[in-house]
Parts: structure tokens; C-alpha cells; sequence
């Protein structure tokens, strides 16, 4: 008696599932396209001429298409460099810095030297450093190094990533001992052995904390608008807010500029979204 | 097998971008060697923004044939972001770039920092051919260190439209005769609000940029800081002009946003904003920007009085100059170029006629200034912008300037948002003001 | 043969970690310790330094902006970081489920705004929010829910909120998926027990999600506090710290002390005052990590 009893309420269970699951599908769709309207407001906003941007009532989608706004930016307001410099930060910084990370990751991982310990608490002490509170002292570094105004200015402090390192040497954790041992056995120096056995099997390790390092230089505002100046040196973040006028900000243009650093990352990171949610992830929660 | 491709085609990028940066660093260094070697191709950068750069692209044309080893780059940016950029250029001692350009309001600040070239010969034979006001921001210890563009006369700009409605009159001479003080103003003020529902102005509560309060001290030669130097923000005729506007503002006459935003803009377009008590250099930004389709609504008249008794009427508001950076390797040729452009009346005259940019060289017979005004009901608007500049109190801007604006604006919001009294506000601030830039 | 390798063996470590140190020691390490040095002196960054003992701190500790500036964030912090976290958990517990449709679109939908670029979001935000015609104020006048425009960055709370809402809006995503690994660690079995014993959802919520994600959400706390006090474009863009310094960071005034006014001195005792704010919670959160480990 009692077991058909629990039998039947697990069918009615079954019975109300199909409503709870329509429910939180509608809720789910709701709030997601909450999420995404900014982003269409600033794709519509964009092709939008400077009068039609504060109009009531509000105009969802612009009458005409203004490309212009595109042409503008590339033609008369370096935004083609401006880009590049955008991309070519991001990537270098990141390249450079998965090579770094790994490297050391790598060491804490499978190696035993002197001062490791010592050396690992540092590394996490790292951590507690925040940039901002580094400018100052950075700035007056940086006049001496000739590094103001300068891309690399902006790369160099971000390669040494303790976060990296973490993330890194997790993956390198997992490396079998055998694997290693094996190629030591076989003559192969350490430098090879990194190269040839450690490098192509951190694939997947590289690939989340790349896009992570990417995405996070790409968007990075604070530092750079401090040193980069000149417009042919500026990336995209601090290029749109250098698009900012006394008498009258050019919304238009600065929406379009949006464009332009939103649509590459979100390319990007569609391609590889699998990469950065695990990475998120697994770097949030282990790191 | 996709993302493989991608990654490779990522390095492949980033090793043509690094040799990029090495070889355009190199090819700069080369180009730059090279320029000033052969003296062939000078090129200076210019710091602007968008409405200065329209004055002077006017002149291009005539500055390239002139000189066509000079070549200018103009690197737009906002005025703001201009001046700190500015202060980190001078902290580096970058020779980027050449020439700033700088208004009025922040020009003594800029000096004060010691990063401008000294000027003083070269605008020796323009020192009486300027608004004599226009000196004293660019002075430090005897020295000059910038040449002065435009000016901002403040006149009053009016629609004609609202003025009939309210039963005002709108032929200028007849406007100036009703509206000759301050009070007659809030009287027009209400009469306006009551009939057509329009505001009388547009000012924000909490984020005023101080523009006519600033321009109602300027007249009766009254500033945050008195002639002597001391804070003077606490005195009985600075309260009184700020109860006024406060008065203005509790009334609901006054159009609730930020002068010269996209806010206020609107409010023009959509003809709720009845005056601007402005600088010249409104006109163009009333007829090209926020309302070119209002032909022939808009007259020009001077700005009310304190007291009908006053012996100054007009103010100034604004107005630009440009100077030298200290470290330009082009000096000289960053003066020609200043020179070109401000030291000659034509073409002040052409980017006054053109850009709505007043000159602060002294003009006054020069046919260009009685030229009617197609938008302006066929007025002879810089009749009036002459007028006012004539009877403007010879006031300085100070260095602390910026800082004092920022304060006052607290002020405002202080009145308005947490109910402070006007003379509290205004005490805190003298207060904070004394203390920042050890003043008495 | 062996012994070159055994040499290569102890010194590899020491050189494959050597980028990182040098380059920590350089613009890390050197930085802070010149930081807290200069936050003993008088100097504009360019002229001589002037030696001042604890001026710098005295005035820091007078200075009411100081006080704001930790007051706004701790309000922005109580506005959305419950309220994030509530929502993080509804949405975790719903794309979990494994009846759940379209998982990976929602996620990544909820995820975007987190990897978009802030200034590119915070200026949409400028628009957005505009109080004469923004669209929020003129949907909600069209839908009869206000009268009057509602001063979104022109009153100190409403500014205060609206930073504290783009914050939420960029973060949710990724609070959501960090508790989203917290709900994937709870059996399953536990939810069909509870319900056989007759456990609504919403009781099995409160009394078996809730408790088990505890931890996590936890460490979504800490995350939010390190990243509140860390604000800076967002009030940058959206108000630039005003109205009335309502919405002025500790970052933002550290940006504004430096690079606009040019008193390295000052903003130094800031930057090491954050510093040590921050290497407190950093500390917290190591030791209530470690403890349950």
C-alpha cells in the first residue's frame, strides 16, 4: 500500500516535471535576453546617426543604416592600428606568458630543488599584490625605461602571473612521472624533454588559460589608458574613451568603436567557449 | 582540428606583429633622424578638439601652401582628458606633442606646471593687438607662455518664438531695455514658464558646470578668489548671486541638465529651453549641432546686470589659446604654424566667420563684424559678442580654477540634494578650498 | 653523460622559474616597497621628493573622501552581491537539472557580459541610464510605472545603484557557473529522497542546496569583496565618481590623486592602504579555505 502510494507520487512527480521544465525555460529565456539587450542596443546603437541616439520615444532599430559611423572611425580616427594594437597586445602578452607560466609551472611541479617551498609561498604570496596599487611607483619606473607610451609597457608587469602558475602547475601535475623518467632514460636534457614530452601534452591547459589571458588583456582599461597616449599606440578600450569630447561626445562613434573590441572577442571566445568556462572554473576554484 | 589551425594562425600573427613593432620602432627613429637632419618634412602633432579643429582646418588650405615642409597631425581629444594627458607629458618630458591647445579656464594651471615654452618675444608684437584679459592667465612672472585664440563674450541667446508667446518682446533692442537686470530676467523667467511651459535655462542640479553663475560673478568682478589672491567664495556678494540661482532653480524654471551635453541639447531642439546665457561661441553649437532647423528663432541680446548701475555688463566665458611644448623639437616651426593661424585678422576673421570662433585679437573695424546672420534673423550677432567683450571686468581665471569649479558644482548638489543652507555650503567649500591650495 | 644530466636536472628548475621572479621582482615586488617609500614624501613625479614622516597617512585618515570612497563600496557591495548570489543559485540549481533545455546557450548567454569589454558595456550603461532619454527611463514612463524620470546617475543612491546593477549584470554569468560546479558535488539522490519524503522544491532548495553550496557561495563573497573594492571603470564612465563623490572607489581616487592632480605622495599612502585592505581578505579567505580542506 504504502509503496504504490510512493509510486504514485512519482508519477505525479513525472506529471509536473513537464510544467516545472517550461517554466524554468521560459524564465531561463527571459533573463537571458535581459542579458544580451545591452548588446543589441549597442549593435543598434551604432549604425545609428548622433541625433538618433537620445530620442524619445526611444528608436529600437535605426531607419537607415549609417556604415559611416565604421568609415569614420577607420579612416579619419586610426581605429585599422588601433585594432591591430589591440590584437597584437593581447596576443603577444599571452603567448609570452603561457610560455613563462608553464615553464614554472612545470618546475614546481615535477622538480625538487632547494628553496621550493619557500619560493611556492611567494609565488602565492604574489597573488595578494594588487596592480592598482603599483602605478605610482610603475609610472616613474616606467620614465626611465623608455616603456610609457609603449605597448610593452602594458605587458611586461602581466607576464609575471601568479594565477598561471597555479593553473599551470596543475596540469603539470598530472603528468605521468613515467613519461618523464622515460625520456631522461633515453639521453634526452631537460631543455628537450620541456619542449619535445611536457609542451605538446599542456595543450588543453594552454588553450583555457590562453583565451582567460586573452580576453583579460583585451579588455585591460586601467593600466594602459595611464601610459598609452598617442593614438597610434592605443588599444581599442582606451581608444573609446579617448573618443570623448567636451561639447559633445560622439555616441555614435564610440558605440561603433564598442563594435569593433566586441565582435573579435566574441568570435573568440565562442570558438574556444568550452576552453574558458573550464578554465574560469578551474582557476577560480583551485587557484 | 579547427582550433589547431587557429592557434597556428595566432603565432603566425603575433611573429609578423613582433617583427612589425621592431621594424616600425626602427623605421620612426630613422624617419624622425632623417626629418630634422635634411630639414625637409617638419610634422607636428597637434592636441585639439573637434569644434577647434574645424576653425583651423579652415585655414589648411593656405597654412600647407604657405609652408609645405610643415606637415600637422591633429589628435582630437577631449579638453579635459587633454590637460591631464598634458601634465603627464610634461612629467615625462615627451616632445609630443608640439602644440596643446588650452582653454582660458585652464590655461594659468597649465603654466603653472613650468612645461610650456617661453613665448614672450615671439608674441611681443601681438601684445596690443589682444584682449588685454586674455594675458593674464598666460603670464607667469613676467613671462608669456601662450598666444590667445578666442574669447567667449557672454551675450544672452533667446528664442523669439517662446519670448511672443510669453508676451515679451523679441526685437533685440526692445529685449535688452525689458531685460536689463538679473531680477527682470526671473520676472521674463516665470512669464515663459506660465505661458509656454518652456524653462528659462538649462543648468543641472547636481552636476552644474557653474557656467552663468560664473558669468554673473564675472560681470560685477566678483570670482571664487579676490583680487589679492584670497578665497573669496564665502563673501556676501557671492552668496547672494548663488541664492539667486538657487531661487531660479527651487522655482522650476531652470531645465534640469549639464550645460552643453547631449541632455541640454535636446532641450534646445525641442524648444524647452527658452535662453542660453553664454559664451559667442554658442551660436554655432545652437545653429550646426542642436537645432539647425530652428531658422530665424533665435536672437542674440546682451546678458542681464546685477544692478542696472553696473559699470561692467558683458563676461567671458571660455575661449582658447594654444602654446608650446617645452620639449618640441620643432619650435619654431610650431610657432609659424601658431602664428599663421592666430597672429593674422583674416584668418581670425575666417574661422570667426565660419566656426564661431570670436577672436580675441581686437577687431572692431573690420567689416566681418557687422555682418548680419543668415540663422540669426538676419541680426548682426557679433555686434552684440563686441559689445559685450568691450565691457568685460578684466578678470583673471586663476590657476586653482579647475579645482574651484569641481567644488562649486559640490556646492549645487549640496543645496539641492542633502538640503544644505546656501552660506553653509558655501563656507565648507571656502573651508576645503583654503585648506587644498593654502590660500587665506 | 649522466652527470651533465644530473647538473641540468638541479639547475632547470631554477632557470625555468627565473622569468617569473625577475619579472615579479621588477614590476611587482620593487614597485610596492618604492610605493610604500614614496608614501612618506611630498612629490609631484617629476620635481625632488621631500621627506614628510606620516603626513601623507594623517591627512589620508582626515580626509572624508577617503571614508566615502570604502562607504560607496561597501554599499555597492550590499546591493548586489546577495542579490547576485541568489540569482547565481536559482539560475545554477534550474540549468542544472538535468531536464533542463538549451543548457550551454543559457550559460553562455548569462556568461557574455562578463568577457565584453567594461568600457564598451559601461558606455551603453551611459546611454541606457540617460535620465531625459535613456531608454529605462522611458520604457518604465511608457509602461505607467514612474512619472518622473528617475535620476539614475544624478543622485548619489540611484548612482550608487546604478553601478551596483552593471556590476550584477557582468558578473551574475560567472558567479553562476562557479556555483554551478558547487551543485554538480550534491548526489542526486539526495533531491529524489527528499521529494519522496515529500519535500517540495522549494524547501529542497532551502535545505539541501543552500547548505551544501555553503562554501561555495562563500568563496563567491570573497571574490565579490576583493572585486568591489577594485571598481574602477565602471564608476569612471558612468559617473566619474559623482554625484557628491558618491560613487568614488578607493582605485578611483587613487586614479584621480595620481594622474590627474599629480600628488604621488598621497595617492602612494592610498595604493599602500589598499594594499594592505587587500591582503587582509586575501588572508581571510586562505585561512577559511585551507581550514575546511
Amino acid at each position: 500500500m504504502e509503496k504504490a502510494l510512493k509510486v504514485q507520487r512519482v508519477k505525479h512527480h513525472e506529471g509536473k516535471r513537464g510544467l516545472l521544465s517550461v517554466t524554468t525555460f521560459i524564465i531561463m529565456t527571459v533573463v537571458s535576453l535581459a542579458t544580451m539587450f545591452p548588446l543589441f542596443w549597442l549593435f543598434s546603437s551604432s549604425l545609428k546617426d548622433i541625433s538618433e541616439i537620445f530620442v524619445n520615444p526611444p528608436m529600437w532599430v535605426p531607419k537607415v543604416f549609417h556604415w559611416e559611423n565604421f568609415t569614420e572611425l577607420f579612416v579619419n580616427r586610426k581605429f585599422g592600428i588601433i585594432t591591430w594594437n589591440s590584437f597584437l597586445l593581447a596576443t603577444t602578452s599571452t603567448v609570452i606568458a603561457l610560455i613563462f607560466c608553464s615553464l614554472a609551472g612545470f618546475a614546481f611541479a615535477k622538480y625538487h630543488f632547494k628553496g621550493k617551498n619557500f619560493l611556492f609561498i611567494m609565488v602565492l604570496a604574489s597573488l595578494m599584490i594588487p596592480h592598482e596599487a603599483t602605478m605610482v611607483p610603475l609610472f616613474s619606473i616606467y620614465k626611465g625605461m623608455n616603456l610609457i607610451d609603449n605597448i610593452w609597457g602594458v605587458i611586461l608587469p602581466d607576464l609575471a602571473n601568479a594565477f598561471g602558475i597555479f593553473f599551470m602547475r596543475q596540469y603539470c601535475t598530472a603528468l605521468p612521472e613515467e613519461m618523464l623518467e622515460a625520456a631522461r632514460i633515453d639521453g634526452c636534457s631537460e631543455f628537450k624533454l620541456f619542449r619535445r614530452i611536457v609542451l605538446p601534452n599542456l595543450k588543453s591547459g594552454f588553450a583555457g588559460l590562453g583565451i582567460i589571458l586573452f580576453v583579460k588583456q583585451w579588455n585591460n582599461f586601467l593600466w594602459p589608458s595611464v601610459i598609452l597616449r598617442s593614438q597610434e599606440n592605443m588599444t581599442l578600450s582606451v581608444a573609446l574613451k579617448a573618443l570623448e569630447d567636451s561639447n559633445n561626445t560622439p555616441y555614435h562613434l564610440i558605440m561603433a568603436g564598442s563594435v569593433i573590441s566586441v565582435v573579435p572577442l566574441l568570435i573568440i571566445v565562442l570558438i574556444f567557449q568550452k576552453q574558458l568556462i573550464a578554465g574560469m572554473i578551474e582557476g577560480a576554484v583551485k587557484g | 582540428m579547427g582550433k589547431k589551425r587557429i592557434i597556428y594562425v595566432l603565432v603566425a600573427c603575433l611573429m609578423i606583429s613582433l617583427l612589425a613593432t621592431a621594424c616600425s620602432s626602427n623605421e620612426n627613429k630613422n624617419t624622425a633622424a632623417g626629418q630634422t637632419e635634411s630639414g625637409k618634412k617638419v610634422k607636428l602633432v597637434v592636441w585639439t578638439w573637434e569644434t577647434a579643429k574645424d576653425g583651423l582646418d579652415l585655414n589648411m588650405e593656405a597654412f600647407k601652401a604657405k609652408y609645405p615642409n610643415i606637415e600637422v597631425e591633429f589628435q582630437n581629444m577631449k579638453s579635459t582628458d587633454l590637460y591631464s594627458k598634458y601634465l603627464i607629458t610634461s612629467n615625462t618630458g615627451d616632445a609630443v606633442p608640439d602644440i596643446i591647445t588650452v582653454e582660458s579656464t585652464n590655461l594659468a594651471q597649465i603654466v603653472q606646471i613650468d612645461s610650456l615654452l617661453d613665448i614672450t618675444d615671439k608674441v611681443a608684437p601681438y601684445k596690443e593687438k589682444m584682449s588685454p584679459y586674455k594675458w593674464e592667465d598666460a603670464t607667469k612672472d613676467g613671462k608669456t607662455y601662450a598666444m590667445p585664440w578666442d574669447s567667449g563674450p557672454v551675450v544672452m541667446f533667446y528664442r523669439n518664438d517662446l519670448f511672443a508667446q510669453a508676451g515679451l518682446p523679441t526685437d533685440p533692442v526692445e529685449v535688452a531695455q525689458k531685460i536689463q537686470t538679473w531680477d527682470d530676467y526671473y520676472q521674463a523667467a516665470k512669464l515663459v514658464k506660465e505661458k509656454t511651459g518652456a524653462f528659462m535655462y538649462g543648468d543641472s542640479k547636481t552636476n552644474s558646470s557653474n557656467r552663468v553663475f560664473e558669468s554673473m560673478m564675472w560681470q560685477r568682478g566678483l570670482w571664487y578668489f579676490d583680487d589679492q589672491g584670497k578665497v573669496a567664495v564665502d563673501s556676501p556678494e557671492v552668496k547672494e548671486v548663488a541664492e539667486y540661482l538657487i531661487k531660479m532653480q527651487k522655482e522650476n524654471l531652470v531645465f534640469d541638465a549639464r550645460a552643453n551635453t547631449d541632455q541640454w541639447g535636446n532641450g534646445i531642439r525641442d524648444g524647452q529651453i527658452a535662453t542660453v546665457v553664454g559664451g559667442s561661441w554658442h551660436d554655432a553649437i545652437i545653429e550646426n549641432q542642436y537645432s539647425p532647423s530652428d531658422n530665424g528663432k533665435w536672437s542674440v541680446a546682451m546678458m542681464p546686470k546685477w544692478s542696472k548701475d553696473d559699470k561692467y555688463s558683458g563676461a567671458n566665458q571660455g575661449g582658447s589659446n594654444m602654446a608650446i611644448n617645452k620639449n618640441s623639437k620643432h619650435p619654431e616651426e610650431a610657432w609659424q604654424f601658431i602664428e599663421f593661424m592666430l597672429g593674422s585678422e583674416e584668418n581670425q576673421v575666417k574661422m570667426m566667420s565660419e566656426a564661431g570662433l570670436f577672436p580675441a585679437m581686437m577687431i572692431d573695424n573690420n567689416p566681418a563684424i557687422d555682418e548680419p546672420s543668415t540663422y540669426f534673423n538676419n541680426q548682426a550677432i557679433r555686434k552684440v559678442y563686441a559689445e559685450s567683450l568691450a565691457n568685460t571686468y578684466p578678470l583673471a581665471y586663476t590657476s586653482d580654477f579647475p579645482m574651484a569649479n569641481k567644488l562649486m558644482t559640490d556646492v549645487w548638489a549640496k543645496v539641492f540634494l542633502n538640503n544644505a543652507s546656501p552660506e553653509q555650503a558655501l563656507k565648507d567649500m571656502a573651508d576645503e578650498l583654503r585648506s587644498k591650495t593654502k590660500r587665506e | 653523460m649522466t652527470s651533465r644530466l644530473n647538473k641540468q636536472l638541479k639547475i632547470a628548475p631554477y632557470i625555468y622559474i627565473s622569468p617569473y621572479f625577475i619579472l615579479f621582482f621588477v614590476f611587482s615586488l620593487y614597485p610596492i616597497l618604492y610605493s610604500i617609500y614614496i608614501s612618506f614624501t611630498d612629490w609631484n613625479g617629476s620635481g625632488e621628493k621631500t621627506m614628510v614622516g606620516f603626513e601623507n597617512y594623517i591627512r589620508l585618515f582626515g580626509d572624508k573622501n577617503f571614508w566615502l570612497s570604502l562607504w560607496n563600496s561597501s554599499m555597492i557591495f550590499l546591493m548586489y552581491v546577495p542579490l547576485m548570489l541568489f540569482l547565481g543559485l536559482i539560475f545554477a540549481s534550474m540549468l542544472n537539472s538535468n531536464w533542463m533545455v538549451g543548457k550551454g546557450f543559457f550559460r553562455m548567454a548569462l556568461f557574455v557580459p562578463n568577457f565584453v569589454s567594461v568600457v564598451a558595456v559601461s558606455f551603453v550603461f551611459v546611454l541606457l541610464l540617460n535620465t531625459q532619454n535613456g531608454l529605462f527611463n522611458s520604457v518604465l514612463r511608457n509602461i505607467g510605472l514612474i512619472d518622473n524620470p528617475i535620476p539614475w546617475l544624478e543622485s548619489p543612491w540611484w548612482a550608487r545603484i546604478s553601478v551596483a546593477i552593471m556590476v550584477l549584470y557582468r558578473w551574475l554569468g560567472y558567479n553562476m557557473l562557479l556555483l554551478m560546479t558547487g551543485l554538480q558535488n550534491i548526489s542526486k539522490d539526495l533531491y529524489e529522497a527528499a521529494y519522496v519524503d515529500g519535500a517540495t522544491k522549494i524547501k529542497s532548495f532551502f535545505f539541501i542546496t543552500i547548505p551544501l553550496v555553503k562554501k561555495m557561495l562563500l568563496f563567491c563573497t570573497v571574490l565579490s569583496t576583493i572585486g568591489t573594492f577594485s571598481l574602477f571603470t565602471e564608476p569612471f564612465i558612468l559617473t566619474q565618481g559623482g554625484p557628491l563623490n558618491s560613487t568614488l572607489t578607493p582605485v578611483l581616487m587613487l586614479y584621480t590623486e595620481s594622474f590627474q592632480n599629480f600628488n604621488f605622495g598621497y595617492a602612494s599612502s592610498i595604493a599602500v592602504c589598499f594594499f594592505i585592505l587587500m591582503m587582509t581578505i586575501s588572508l581571510i579567505q586562505m585561512r577559511v579555505f585551507d581550514d575546511k580542506e
